[in-house]
């Protein structure tokens, strides 16, 4: 979805930039990602030949077929964001607060059944469990985490005494190692 | 700015800072030496010596020394920065990694930049938003961040 269906979109409207919201603090090869980051003809993204941004200058110019990936909140961190969001009291979708859902365990990963997308395995019985996602990616690839924190007030306090990171949930980057810098030089976001 | 901006707006202005920000201010620094005298292996070692990573990074590290490790059996903490394939193919820094991470003190955002001289340039972007460098003289800069 965040590779083909982003390509097709971008070519189809011809856009020079799309941005997004990834920050430098949630996986090693985000970390050395550049504010604006050039994407070549086909999308790829091209880690060995960024270009500097000395002083904040950023240099936009891009050749034909060329667009950039712009990611404002890169040295945001997950506290600077949920900080922010209950400064501001921004609405954020309810699957971030805790509540009791039906749940399948997959890999270790708290996968939530939601519709027919989750096809589910022979023997495989939905529980209910108090659940919130800590991060929302593709579903249903994105695993849960039990919470009882069911306010923006216990989402910081819980966050604060966490042992594992944000991804963690996130199948997508534990594959292999440099999962997420071989997706970004297939296109994804 | 306006000058006449209401005691609301100034308030609201102020809240649009990440909180943590506003609170104790960052400090930004980098690193910066000649390839392979361990500057990236010094932050590793400082986010791990100072239990600022999670235990999901920790496996990752164990996972990841043992596969690309350049430091035998032990853990290779410069894994922890050199996130790039490539750069773990190759056991040298190419691009700057940040780094974020808060103390009760403060805030601090690291650059954790390339001292090999093709890729001088991304040094010199770290070096431009940071303010400050602890020196890092081959082995000898374990020591001197100790004393820091």
């Amino acid at each position: 979805m965040k590779t083909e269906a982003l390509k097709q979109a971008l070519e189809r409207h011809g856009f020079d930039a799309a941005i997004g919201g990834a920050r430098r603090d949630e996986e090693a090869s985000r970390a050395k990602e550049r504010i604006f980051s050039l994407r070549n003809a086909s999308h790829a993204w091209e880690p060995r030949s960024q270009r500097p941004e000395p002083w904040r200058l950023f240099n936009t110019r891009i050749r034909p077929g060329e667009s950039m990936r712009v990611f404002p909140l890169s040295n945001w961190t997950e506290l600077d964001i949920w900080d922010y969001i209950r400064a501001e009291q921004i609405p954020v979708v309810p699957l971030y607060f805790a509540a009791e859902r039906p749940v399948v365990v997959r890999d270790g990963a708290l996968i939530v059944v939601d519709d027919d997308r989750l096809p589910l395995a022979e023997g495989e019985v939905p529980e209910f469990r108090r659940v919130r996602f800590r991060t929302l990616g593709c579903y249903p690839l994105t695993g849960a985490i039990e919470s009882d924190a069911a306010s923006l007030d216990d989402i910081v306090a819980e966050m604060l005494a966490a042992r594992t990171s944000e991804r963690q949930g996130r199948l997508i980057d534990t594959d292999e190692t440099a999962s997420m810098e071989r997706k970004k030089k297939e296109g994804y976001f | 700015m306006c000058a006449a901006a209401s005691g609301e707006e100034q308030e609201r202005a102020r809240a649009r800072q990440p909180v943590r920000e506003r609170e104790r201010g960052h400090l930004r620094f980098l690193t910066c030496g000649s390839v392979d005298d361990g500057k990236s292996t010094l932050i590793g070692r400082l986010l791990y010596d100072a239990k600022l990573l999670f235990e999901d990074h920790e496996r990752a590290l164990v996972r990841d020394s043992r596969r690309y490790g350049t430091t035998g059996d032990d853990l290779d903490f410069a894994l922890l920065l050199d996130g790039l394939e490539a750069e773990r193919e190759q056991g040298i820094t190419i691009d700057v990694a940040w780094r974020f991470f808060a103390t009760d003190r403060r805030a601090f955002i690291v650059a954790d930049s390339p001292g090999h001289e093709q890729y001088t340039r991304n040094m010199a972007m770290a070096a431009s938003t940071a303010a400050a460098s602890p020196p890092i003289f081959s082995r000898f800069s374990f020591t001197i961040f100790s004393v820091l």
